[in-house]
């Protein structure tokens, strides 16, 4: 897949993950590497921008496995922000279509 | 690549990121290895997966800071001054296991004696180039430098061939030629420069020692003469100018005693200091080996 559509997806797919359910660091980088091939490592700063810009709350939750992991999830305006890059999407993805046609 | 390789890689080449955004990423990614290893994933394969660390900490980077269109090279002066940080690391320690490596093998030999048997050739040399007016004498000591400064870094580089434990490439064995070339005539000039300084300040010395001498005697003198005459009534002077004269002389044999101390204290810290200059060379030449 093209590096281009990949990078401006991300924020997509990440914010999207996570509206479905809370994940922690190493669930969520897998999910999203898996389908999309990414390398791993490039998907924390992402989340720390994420973070950043007030999108992504974190939160420590005790683990049976060993140490405790860091959770993420959506703020309000995570919440919001991924309806609209789904939306953004969505629109696109019509509009590249009718273009391929 | 091992966690700690991975890490320490990451970190180093996060320059000019915020001390909290740096902090928990490196969490992140500390985590995201305890995972993975408790998943029964090896280290290896774990930083495989995650990628190159040079190019993570570019994206993040990218994504954390304020980025503006220089950012190709930021990123390319960052990991150039990294691998230079690395680089200097690396000799600095390499010179420190060499020197470290040479005193154990020089314990039994001593070195040192056979060096300052030179240089007192040397120095002599120059002292009879002085005296007889003659530049041969100079030209001499000069020859005779080069060749002793050869002949020690000829054998430390013996010393260190026989070091199984240090690596080297016959890209290194040159550059250390060329560079103990460098170090000899630079050390030469070095040589050539100062020591007209050094003689200089060294005649000086000696010149106001002698005076400070001849001072405190004449002042002696006068004393002795004085009372001499008071004395014995024998003598074309009044008693007036007897006194006085014995005064002047107390007070020069004085000045002149406070002025030879003063300059032979001087003296001693001239020959500390030139002491102190000749090993800082030799460290210097040591450690460029």
């Amino acid at each position: 897949m093209d590096t281009q559509f990949k990078k401006g997806v991300l924020d997509l797919c990440v914010l999207s993950t996570l509206r479905k359910k809370d994940h922690y660091g190493y669930e969520l980088v897998q999910k999203i590497s898996m389908d999309i091939q990414i390398t791993e490592g490039t998907l924390y700063p992402i989340l720390r921008r994420l973070k950043n810009e007030g999108y992504l709350q974190t939160y420590l939750r005790e683990s049976s496995e060993g140490p405790s992991r860091k959770y993420y999830s959506l703020t309000k305006s995570g919440k919001d922000k991924a309806k609209k890059l789904k939306t953004e999407w969505k629109d696109f993805e019509r509009k590249v279509d009718k273009i391929l046609r | 690549m091992r966690k700690t390789e991975f890490l320490n890689e990451l970190e180093e080449h996060l320059i000019g990121i915020a001390k909290d955004d740096k902090e928990e990423i490196m969490q992140d990614y500390e985590e995201h290895f305890k995972v993975g290893a408790k998943k029964k994933r090896t280290e290896a394969g774990i930083a495989k997966s995650l990628g190159n660390p040079k190019q993570i900490a570019r994206d993040i980077r990218k994504e954390l800071s304020k980025t503006t269109e220089r950012d190709e090279l930021k990123s390319e002066a960052i990991e150039t001054f990294v691998a230079a940080k690395k680089f200097t690391k690396h000799i600095f320690n390499e010179s420190k296991n060499k020197i470290e490596n040479l005193i154990q093998e020089e314990k039994g030999r001593n070195r040192k004696g056979e060096f300052s048997k030179e240089l007192w050739i040397i120095l002599g040399l120059i002292v009879l180039s002085i005296i007889s007016g003659r530049g041969i004498f100079m030209f001499g000591a000069v020859v005779i430098f080069v060749y002793s400064a050869i002949k020690y870094i000829k054998k430390e580089k013996k010393g260190n061939s026989k070091n199984a434990k240090i690596k080297s490439t016959s890209k290194k064995a040159k550059s250390n030629r060329k560079s103990s070339i460098k170090i000899i005539l630079s050390l030469m000039f070095n040589f050539l420069f100062f020591i007209w300084f050094w003689i200089s300040i060294l005649c000086t010395l000696i010149s106001l020692l002698i005076s400070g001498i001849a001072i405190l005697l004449s002042g002696a003198i006068v004393m002795a003469y004085s009372i001499f005459a008071l004395i014995s009534y024998k003598t074309p002077l009044t008693k007036d100018i007897l006194f006085s004269a014995l005064f002047a002389g107390a007070g020069l044999t004085i000045f002149g005693g406070l002025f030879t101390g003063l300059f032979e204290k001087l003296t001693k810290l001239f020959f500390k200091i030139t002491k102190k200059y000749i090993e800082l060379n030799m460290r210097f030449v040591r450690k460029w080996e």
